[in-house]
């Protein structure tokens, strides 16, 4: 895999010493394509009997997918990644990475996955090489393997002209691209990133949605966050949480497809009395759903089996037999964005009837978790 | 080769805080304070007391009074709050277990409180013994001198070791501190009401010129000069002027009661009730760590 212009080989570092393949070889436990990445149980997790953080969760993220882990703040994201590291004891249930259970002292666990959290705290008096090879030992990888890593790190994450600073005095980009670096000092095959884009300006944040591209092309990514655009970026599997709940998990498409949020949204300029006659004229057609989101705002859906390019034509026609102008057309972000605060909306209109399914919810078919 | 890699967390650990430790203001003042005040001691005595007099004299900062505080601050910020999140992004989501962290913290604040203890004690010890002062002559045993580092070593550990199951169980270290200042500064009067004032810092600090005149690895005879056992009454007086008013009798009917009975410490025992302390103090903090949430 090519990162930056330094190479660097998720299961094949050309670095890796023989002794340490054989160590690895050794001690990391047999991954199995059908196992997946992270499965939880039931999982929950309640402080001293009041708040309850995560609420019997039950989610599967397969192997090699870019997860987007959503939901608003105080979901329960990070608690999950905390319990997933464990760092945290769960109240119930059980959550498990590559098949094998997570705790505090599974450290074959901790071997697999590089996290990274939110807004990252480091040792300020060390220099990022310094700190990144305390990260190295504290992965049991020897000298002659860890430092040739942390050299073609620091030049991948463009932290190589910083070198010779203490921790203290980076900046907040350069934070998050130390946490970066550390997250990948193991090559583990499974990242946790809490908010990689927390923070940061717009270029460091397409550096990073990059990065995340790019390692997910081997490996598996989990982000969470609640940046949209991040998630429409780069995700191709999506989970959405909400009170403590998995609320939804599946493929980025399915949930677009699923709440009828596979549509597009048409920005127009004309006389309001153009305006109204068009969204009669759209409003009678029945093969079109269509929802004025502003007075010339308009997002248009159209029905499964329906050729999307024919109805959009139709529809464009209509525009200018109307006298309107088409300012803008967007898909994607938006419909992120609706689809997830739908489902938002339904989870809360559900009311009681969320108990039954959180506590019938099995773990074995992602699917199930959708509303 | 498989041994280094397992120790090599613990190991990266301890050289990680030892240079955090180093790197602070707090040690760095500390092993200046503390020598310059054992230099102040020194000078201060230097024409008054006996060898051992003036070692026990050396030692009251570290056994008694002040450093004691910043020895408890040590052991109790190492997983304080303030720590808590710096520890669990940057070192416990890292493939170490909690047993790893709390042996590799333990051993960087062990190795801090032994150096600055060693590095005021000794050489103005030697300094002490060897120089040529116009006082009683005395014999310093090399046995004596080792087998009392030891014993305010391990009293030194067992001090670390409580601050850090107080700053691991209250999760503050300021909170734990005063505890601890309510714990251990009224402890000989504890130790006192149990008859078991042997174990007790001020007594272990009176009790230190006896021990630095025994030969304790080699059977030889035991030396007593009638004159050193009165001074020694005096240094007594001298330690309990600092630490209180002249007390009434019923509160001296301790181990110690007579300054003769210093003879009867045993640095066998002493030694095995602060290493129990340290150990049982050390695995707490363990359990304690085990079992929370960062």
């Amino acid at each position: 895999m090519e990162l930056c212009g330094a190479t660097w080989a998720a299961n094949g570092d050309p670095n890796r010493s023989e002794s340490t393949k054989r160590m690895n070889t050794v001690e990391a436990p047999t991954k199995k394509p059908d196992v997946p990445a992270i499965r939880t149980v039931h999982l929950t997790k309640v402080y001293g009997r009041q708040v309850v953080a995560v609420n019997n969760l039950c989610f599967e993220v397969p192997q090699g997918v870019i997860f987007g882990f959503l939901g608003p703040n105080g979901a329960g994201k990070t608690t999950t990644l905390r319990l997933l590291l464990g760092l945290q004891r769960p109240t119930a249930g059980e959550a498990y990475i590559f098949g094998q259970r997570c705790g505090p002292n599974a450290v074959s666990v901790r071997r697999q996955v590089g996290f990274l959290p939110t807004n990252p705290q480091f040792p300020g008096h060390l220099k990022p090489f310094e700190y990144l090879d305390l990260v190295g030992e504290l992965c049991r990888l020897s000298a002659e393997e860890r430092r040739p890593r942390i050299a073609s790190l620091l030049r991948a994450v463009g932290l190589l002209p910083v070198a010779d600073r203490r921790i203290r005095s980076l900046s907040t980009g350069e934070l998050t691209r130390l946490g970066i670096a550390a997250s990948l000092v193991g090559d583990p095959p499974l990242l946790l990133w809490d908010e990689p884009t927390a923070g940061l300006d717009p270029a460091a944040r397409r550096f990073a949605l990059d990065l995340i591209a790019e390692l997910g092309r081997d490996r598996t990514v989990l982000i969470a966050t609640h940046i949209l655009a991040d998630i429409d970026r780069v995700c191709n599997y999506v989970g959405v949480m909400h009170e403590g709940q998995m609320i939804f998990c599946g493929p980025m498409a399915e949930m677009k497809r699923r709440l009828g949020t596979d549509s597009f949204q048409l920005i127009l300029a004309g006389s309001d009395e153009n305006l109204r006659n068009f969204a009669r004229v759209v409003q009678a057609r029945p093969d079109l759903t269509t929802v004025w989101s502003n007075e010339n705002q308009l997002r248009v859906s159209f029905p499964d089996g329906a050729s999307r390019c024919r109805s959009l034509m139709e529809l464009l026609q209509l525009i200018d037999q109307n006298g309107l102008e088409l300012t803008a057309i967007h898909s994607g972000v938006g419909a992120t964005e609706d689809a997830y605060l739908q489902l938002l909306q339904e989870d809360r209109a559900h009311g009681f009837k969320r108990f039954y399914e959180g506590t019938t919810s099995g773990p074995s078919n992602p699917g199930d978790h959708a509303l | 080769m498989r041994g280094r890699h397992l120790a090599l967390p613990t190991l990266a650990i301890m050289r990680s805080e030892l240079r955090a430790l180093w790197g602070g203001w707090l040690v760095r003042l500390w092993a200046l304070a503390a020598i310059f005040l054992n230099f102040l001691i020194l000078l201060s005595w230097w024409q008054v007391l006996p060898n051992t007099l003036l070692l026990a004299t050396l030692l009251f900062p570290f056994l008694v009074f002040p450093w004691f505080i910043v020895i408890i601050t040590l052991g109790a910020t190492a997983v304080g709050s303030a720590r808590v999140e710096i520890l669990a992004d940057g070192v416990l989501s890292r493939p170490i277990t909690r047993l790893e962290f709390i042996v590799g913290s333990w051993l960087a604040r062990a190795v801090t409180v032994l150096a600055v203890f060693l590095g005021a004690f000794v050489p103005l010890a030697l300094i002490g013994l060897y120089a040529d002062r116009p006082v009683l002559a005395e014999t310093v045993t090399t046995d004596g001198v080792i087998v009392t580092c030891i014993l305010v070593s391990l009293v030194l550990l067992a001090l670390l070791s409580l601050g850090f199951f107080l700053g691991t169980i209250l999760r503050n270290g300021w909170i734990a501190l005063l505890v601890a200042f309510f714990v251990w500064y009224p402890i000989n009067v504890l130790l006192s009401t149990f008859r078991v004032e042997e174990f007790s810092p001020i007594s272990l600090n009176q009790g230190a010129p006896v021990v630095l005149r025994k030969s304790w690895f080699l059977p030889g005879e035991k030396k007593e000069q009638l004159d050193v056992v009165k001074l020694q009454q005096q240094f007594a007086d001298l330690i309990r002027g600092f630490m209180a008013p002249p007390q009434p009798e019923r509160r001296q009917r301790g181990f110690f009661r007579e300054v003769e009975q210093h003879e009867n410490i045993k640095p066998l025992r002493v030694s095995l009730s602060y290493g129990l302390a340290t150990v049982l103090f050390t695995c707490l903090a363990y359990t304690i760590f085990f079992r929370q949430d960062l």
